[in-house]
């Protein structure tokens, strides 16, 4: 998804003696949005802009694994060493290897002295390479959306797993001047996050989005063109953290200091082998208590009650990110905890008085290999619904803000109807979900609405299982449970072809290990993510997992 | 005689009606009650009324249809008990349309309203426009949505009262597919426009029908399964075609229906004598177009090109004997083998061949207007046929309206214009005719003015506007004519002036998209060969405007008239020199180089902005001549050398272009042929090189910069240039600090810049530099505290060592609470040396710290040293006055849950202390006297 950005000068943070002006530079070929109001002294939104660009810069996928060639050249090498050690060992000539040996031991110790300065500029100027070239740590660039209600930042990590979204409400403000609402993509570089942290409380801070951009000749030679051809699956990840929060209520909240306990515990220690879940136990009346697997380490917090009616079992395998939470243990008192059931993600919240952070955790983890259901970004499909989200979208373009109740009022639909409506406009990039007010606000992350067609599917097999699925050719043929482990045994119908794969599944129904016959596990193994009949196998299982639980919960609730 | 005939008629159908209904004839009863709405014999609607509901839908339909043909407000009621009480569904909307049209305003309002409340769903009619509502309906087809039929059919019933509905309606019905999902929005709407005598709807959908091909064919012996169109899936045929969203529909059965109910509509309203059958006709006849022509069958038997067209053919040859319907009746079929109309150029002798000719003889403007907007050939030969023969209508066309007929691209309609030209020529509206006549498609109409034109040659040279339009006519026939006569014609000057301008102001006027280059090369050849000598006196800002002109033809014109002009090039106006040199056309622009290498020094060195636009011309031709003459003026004139790079500089500032001259050709330029002249420059336009986008224009500017003397920047640009991403920048900004360190000093804030730079090197430089050079008397407080808010580790470092040096009392307070709201851990601890001098005993700053503590108090695994100083100070301070205690006990409480042990049992201690001197201090800790485990023995 090519994306097409032009800037006058770039995003800055500049501290002057006096002042502090945080100043963005949006792109200009978007409508004009801009927007300039003094902050209110507070130190908390340094912190909160900390966060949120760890979150943008945050990548754990970059330490990739080697390449199968790269292993296969040391494997190699020491292969013929190895080899001439066994072959040499019998003979006389042992002592003659030793000397030589140490010899070219002692040469290779100093051409390395040489040679290391060579490699350590090399990686120095990688590393500036890197820096400089946004494209390298960036996926896409974060999006500001001026509203009548606000400023809004928002982020997403590349690696996809952290999104972030930072609210100054018109209160954080103590004078704004003029503004102009819409949403554009902003430039972002990484030397700003040293600029955050030199904002003080004695300094006066204005923040602003650059109005010239959209009032000088855009032929000048302080604009720049930028060309991001953004990943589809990370748009995707974008629009479905969005969609997520539409459906989540707050579950329960925890106390600064639990938090802290909690990120303590994680960073010293680390699990290498096991669960790497983290899972909260909710008891309606009860404290809330958090195991660490896989040493069952149980952390109760007394001071955060749960305050829900029915017990609650929920599991973070995103764990690690929550040290990204740390800047903000000293200024917030409390976190908001909201968890997403369709897509498994969990929402952190934080308010510091007028200015909110919003967190967004995937639910799974960047380096474990677990197969996420396609069934999150479910779409309108029949055409009363993508008619009715066209007269919403268009509702939406003239009130700016709406809720759902309004939508269903004036569109004469069902409450229902309305928020899955609402929902599209979101998946479309139409729209953003403010859960504190309720309140859906327009923010159009490029000039045409997305076809949410193209982003339903993270790649080919999962569009060929969903075919499988909805035409009914995925049968589980045997679950089996061992250990905390499921297999599971299917079979796939695709044309004349009976498919049989079958799958090894944790409690958390993340893969472990699978096979199947097709070409595409033939070929790649699980290298490349699971083959179609695999994806197939494991959405069927995973409805069944689910039909169960809820039959395992009507009966508790029938019983007297 | 019409009136008794009707009245018969009238009889006939009273007697057969009676005799229907005695005989309870319900097939019969049918017919005649359709044939009464057909005639719209209003008398019979009372006898109408008495038949509803005689158990049989099909002849309420017929009766339905029929009271709402006749309009009758008595009707209503009837109308009103039928659509109650019948259970069909064709009954109902039929009965619905009749409702609409027996209507009072007050019920049709009421009417309507229904309809749009059944619309709502999908339209918003609160704030509906036309071009609103156009867009929700061909949004809706776009999204093949299931009930776009209905939503057609419920909209085209609102424009019963809302007409300007109809043309959304028929605008979204042209791209409306005729397949299935729509086709129950076309049936229905066809038998509505037919119910309501919508020519214009009936003949597009009519139209539609005829041009579109069948999805299926069905026959009695045909598999029960059948292929879905446009797939490879089948369906059972009976199964499918009773679904409501059935994927099958529109079969050729039932487009041969619709096709014969066309004809036989078409011959009822001409039979009947009725004016609506040239409105129907008219409508049906500008559905088609030359487009629709399909390839000629030449076989056994010979089809033209529109024969596959039922009403089409019959409206135009019902009466001809060369074209005849088959006896299958699907098409009409040519007779002879030679065309016997396309040839022909008088269509006066061509025979009438359309059905009812009295009737469109009663209609003459309603021929003409088909002449005038038919895009189809055969319409426009039959009504400019038909029309020859109303010559009285004829006779009242006026000059203009005859012109407009010239204008056509049909032969046919020339033809009849040229005709009726004929019978008046030579009159007052003489020149407008041969100006018409020799731009018309007609070789024919051309060659007759041709002659006229010869018989009167003298007045061609009093109407300079006629040869004008002979000399730019698209067609070479008279264009030659014109040229060729132009030496038999004498003009005096002032004519020669007249005629040169209107064909300067037509060349001017052309637009590049539809520009014939065959007129104007030959309006070239004649104004610089017949008018030589008139051009030469021509203004020059016309040729300036001749070379601006987008066509390359055009430029070259002018490219021609300056070489004729036979003018110096010094004395041509700087601005058409540019036009000439920068023009499109590679005539004009050699033409130009031509004159620019006979120019001398003198004026040339008077334009440097010229000469450096041709520097960066996107033409290599122009370039290089350019440059071939720079160097030797530069050498002749310093000062022109400085403002050729003067102007050449800003092309550095701009993009660069596919097509132009590159940043890295100006940078080289300049390097090569103006070196001398370049290190005059400003240091503006170096500072601007600099910080340029382009790496050229930075690797120039830094070159700039270490070649001259004379730059004047201060300390903030030299801290600036010491964060350049050029090495030698930054080395010339070390030496800028090492020359001028008085300048430095006056102005510390700006020069302590240079150890926020990105560069390892000029951070190690500055703090070299700083150390050697600063005194006590430069660091001050808020100058040591700006270094300290560096990210830099090392700089944060060096800040601390240097408040350490310089410290003097009474700058504490000022540290402690700047820097206690700095994020670095080290930079914490540095502040934590601070506290028990200037905090103790101050239950201000002790507030003010509240959130230093917190953040140290949360730093995760790391601190141990400033955790325990800060507890340490809190304990010390808790326990010395109440006030103190409230504000330190909140910050105890809230880390009292820390799961670090260490930490924990140190504020619990604390917490106990404050509890017990303090008990009012509130703290959610209650003290318990621990049990002695020590068990004494008995009797002790």
């Amino acid at each position: 998804m090519e994306h097409s950005y032009r800037f006058l000068g770039e995003s800055k943070i500049a501290n002057h003696q006096g002042q502090s002006v945080i100043n963005l530079a949006p792109s200009a070929l978007s409508d004009p949005v801009y927007f300039t109001g003094a902050l209110k002294p507070n130190l908390a939104y340094r912190q909160l802009l900390t966060v949120f660009h760890n979150v943008i810069t945050l990548n754990y996928r970059k330490y990739t694994r080697k390449s199968s060639s790269e292993i296969k050249i040391r494997l190699n090498d020491r292969e013929t060493r190895m080899l001439t050690e066994v072959l040499w060992q019998e003979s006389n000539v042992e002592k003659e290897r030793l000397r030589i040996q140490k010899i070219l031991l002692s040469l290779k110790k100093d051409t390395s002295s040489v040679i290391r300065p060579y490699f350590k500029a090399r990686d120095r100027y990688i590393n500036y390479i890197l820096q400089t070239r946004q494209e390298s740590w960036l996926s896409g660039l974060p999006y500001v959306t001026v509203s009548k209600h606000g400023v809004i930042l928002e982020g997403l990590s590349r690696d996809e797993s952290v999104y972030s979204r930072v609210n100054f409400t018109n209160a954080a403000f103590q004078s704004i001047g003029e503004a102009a609402c819409g949403c554009t993509a902003f430039d972002y570089s990484i030397g700003l996050g040293k600029d955050i942290s030199k904002i003080r409380h004695y300094r006066n801070s204005i923040f602003s989005i650059d109005s010239n951009a959209f009032s000088v000749d855009q032929e000048n030679d302080g604009f720049h063109d930028k060309k991001l051809d953004i990943p589809k699956n990370w748009m995707r990840s974008f629009l479905l953290f969005n969609s997520g929060l539409t459906s989540t209520n707050i579950d329960f909240k925890l106390q600064a200091m639990d938090l802290h306990n909690i990120c303590s515990f994680l960073s010293r220690n680390k699990a290498k082998n096991g669960s790497c879940a983290l899972r909260i136990e909710l008891d309606p009346g009860k404290p809330v208590a958090i195991v660490f697997e896989p040493w069952k380490k149980r952390l109760l917090c007394p001071r955060s009650i749960y305050t829900g009616k029915s017990p609650k079992r929920v599991s973070i395998h995103n764990r690690r990110s929550l040290l990204l939470l740390e800047p903000l243990l000293s200024i917030v008192d409390e976190f908001e905890f909201r968890f997403c059931s369709t897509t498994r993600s969990l929402f952190i919240s934080a308010n510091a008085g007028p200015i909110n952070i919003l967190l967004g955790f995937s639910g799974w983890q960047v380096d474990k290999r677990v197969y996420r259901g396609f069934s999150e970004f479910e779409i309108a499909t029949d055409e009363a619904s993508a008619l009715l989200v066209t007269r919403v979208l268009k509702k939406l373009k003239q009130e700016q803000s709406v809720n759902v109740a309004y939508v269903a009022k004036k569109m004469h639909v069902s409450l229902e109807q309305a928020r899955v409506a609402l929902d599209n406009c979101i998946k479309m990039g139409c729209a953003l979900y403010d859960p504190e007010e309720g309140l859906f606000i327009l923010r159009e992350l490029a000039p045409l609405p997305y076809r949410v067609e193209v982003l339903q599917f993270r790649n080919k097999q999962e569009q060929k299982a969903m075919s499988f699925i909805n035409s009914g050719k995925v049968e589980i043929d045997n679950i089996s449970h061992q250990d905390d482990y499921f297999h599971i045994m299917g079979s796939v119908r695709e044309k004349i072809i009976c498919y049989q794969p079958d799958l090894i599944l944790d409690q958390d129904q993340q893969i472990v290990n699978g096979s199947c016959y097709c070409h595409h596990y033939k070929r790649y193994k699980l290298n490349r993510g699971l083959c179609e009949h695999m994806i197939a196998v494991h959405i069927e299982f995973d409805k069944k997992m689910r039909n169960s639980s809820q039959e395992v919960l009507a009966s508790s609730t029938q019983a007297p | 005689m019409k009136k008794s005939n009707l009245s018969d008629r009238e009889q006939k159908i009273q007697v057969s009606l009676n005799e229907a209904i005695s005989n309870n004839d319900i097939a019969s009863l049918k017919r005649i009650v359709w044939r009464v709405g057909e005639l719209e014999l209003v008398k019979f609607a009372n006898d109408l009324h008495k038949l509803i509901s005689k158990s049989d839908d099909l002849l309420d339909y017929c009766i339905a249809w029929t009271l709402g043909r006749l309009k009758q407000k008595i009707s209503h009621k009837p109308l009103l008990a039928l659509i109650e009480k019948t259970g069909s569904v064709m009954v109902k909307r039929i009965v619905f349309e009749a409702l609409l049209a027996t209507a009072t305003d007050s019920q049709q309002s009421k009417l309507l309203n229904s309809v749009k409340e059944r619309l709502a769903n999908y339209i918003d009619f609160s704030d509906t426009e036309g071009d609103d509502l156009t867009e929700a309906l061909q949004q809706l087809v776009k999204l093949q949505h299931t009930s776009i039929s209905e939503i057609l059919i419920d909209v085209y019933l609102l424009t019963v009262a809302k007409t300007d509905y109809r043309s959304s309606l028929i605008g979204v019905l042209k791209q409306l597919p005729v397949r299935a999902n729509y086709f129950l929005a076309i049936r229905h709407l066809y038998k509505s426009a037919e119910f309501r005598n919508d020519a214009e709807l009936l003949a597009l959908l009519a139209y539609k029908i005829e041009t579109s091909t069948p999805q299926f064919s069905r026959f009695t012996w045909d598999f029960e399964y059948i292929r879905l169109p446009g797939t490879d899936q089948y369906a059972h045929f009976e199964e499918e075609i009773q679904k409501p969203d059935s994927r099958i529909a529109y079969s050729a059965n039932t487009r041969d229906y619709f096709r014969r109910r066309t004809c036989r509509l078409l011959r009822k309203m001409g039979k009947s004598g009725d004016l609506k059958y040239i409105d129907f006709a008219k409508h049906l006849l500008l559905q088609f177009s030359d487009k629709d022509a399909t390839r000629s069958k030449k076989s056994a038997k010979n089809f033209e090109a529109f024969s596959t067209y039922l009403a089409f053919n019959q409206v135009l040859y019902r009466h001809s004997d060369i074209i005849r319907l088959i006896p299958s009746g699907q098409a009409w079929e040519t007779h002879q083998a030679s065309n016997p109309v396309t040839a022909d150029e008088s269509i006066a002798t061509l025979k009438r061949t359309e059905d009812f000719p009295e009737i469109w003889d009663q209609c003459p403007k309603v021929l003409h207007a088909l002449l005038l907007t038919s895009q189809c050939e055969v319409v426009h030969r039959f009504a400019a046929r038909a029309l020859l023969d109303n010559q009285e209508y004829c006779k009242k066309l006026i000059a203009t309206q005859l012109n407009e007929l010239l204008a056509s691209r049909y032969k046919e309609t020339v033809h009849f214009a040229l005709a009726q030209i004929s019978l008046r020529f030579p009159d007052k509206h003489k020149t407008e005719y041969l100006i018409a006549l020799s731009a018309s498609i007609s070789a024919f109409a051309r060659k007759q003015a041709i002659e006229w034109m010869e018989q009167d040659l003298q007045s061609i040279q009093t109407t300079p506007n006629l040869l004008v339009a002979v000399l730019t006519s698209p067609y070479a026939d008279i264009r030659q004519w014109g040229k060729s006569s132009l030496s038999a014609i004498k003009y005096d000057s002032e004519q020669s002036k007249e005629l040169i301008n209107s064909l300067f102001a037509y060349i001017l006027d052309l637009a590049p998209d539809n520009a014939d280059v065959a007129v104007i090369k030959g309006l070239g050849e004649i104004l610089n060969g017949h008018f030589s000598d008139h051009v030469k006196r021509l203004e020059i800002r016309i040729v300036e405007k001749l070379l601006q002109h987008r066509l390359t033809d055009v430029q070259a014109i002018a490219g021609h008239i300056i070489l004729n002009h036979g003018v110096s090039a010094e004395f041509l106006p700087v601005k058409v020199f540019i036009s000439l040199m920068e023009a499109e056309s590679d005539v004009a622009r050699d033409i130009g180089i031509k004159l620019f290498k006979s120019l001398p020094s003198p004026p040339l060195l008077k334009q440097p902005d010229m000469l450096a636009s041709f520097c960066v011309s996107e033409y290599q031709d122009v370039q290089q001549q350019a440059r071939s003459r720079l160097r030797s003026l530069a050498d002749q004139d310093t000062e022109f050398g400085r403002r050729v790079v003067k102007e050449l500089i800003p092309y550095l500032f701009r993009k660069e272009k596919e097509t132009g001259c590159k940043h890295e050709e100006i940078v080289s330029l300049i390097e090569k042929e103006l070196y001398k002249a370049a290190l005059k420059s400003d240091t503006d336009v170096i500072w601007r090189l600099l910080y340029a986008r382009s790496k050229n224009a930075q690797q120039f500017g830094a070159f700039l910069l270490i070649k001259q003397d004379n730059i004047i920047l201060k300390p903030v640009h030299w801290a600036m240039l010491a964060n350049h991403e050029i090495e030698v920048v930054r080395q010339w900004a070390y030496k800028a600090y090492e020359n001028s360190v008085d300048m430095i000093k006056s102005a510390p804030a700006d020069s302590v810049q240079i150890l926020n730079s990105q560069w390892k090197s000029s951070r190690q430089f500055g703090m070299r530099f700083f150390l050697r050079t600063f005194t006590a008397r430069e660091w001050i407080p808020e100058l040591l505290i700006n270094i300290c808010d560096n990210a830099d580790h090392e700089i944060q470092q060096f800040a601390h060592e240097l408040m350490l040096d310089f410290f003097q009392q009474g700058q504490g307070v000022e540290y402690l609470m700047k820097l206690s709201e700095h994020p670095s851990l080290k930079t914490q601890a540095f502040v934590s040396r601070f506290l028990t001098s200037f905090a103790t005993d101050n239950i201000h700053r002790l507030k003010a710290l509240t959130e230093y503590f917190l953040s140290v108090l949360n730093q995760i695994n790391r601190g141990r040293r400033v955790k325990s100083t800060v507890l340490t100070f809190l304990h010390e301070e808790s326990i010395k006055s109440l006030p103190a205690a409230l504000v330190i006990a909140p910050i105890l409480t809230r880390q009292s849950l820390s799961n670090v042990y260490r930490d924990k049992a140190r504020i619990l201690e604390i917490m106990t202390e404050i509890k017990l001197r303090f008990p009012e201090v509130n703290l959610p800790i209650s003290l318990r006297t621990p049990v002695s485990r020590v068990e004494l023995p008995n009797g002790a």
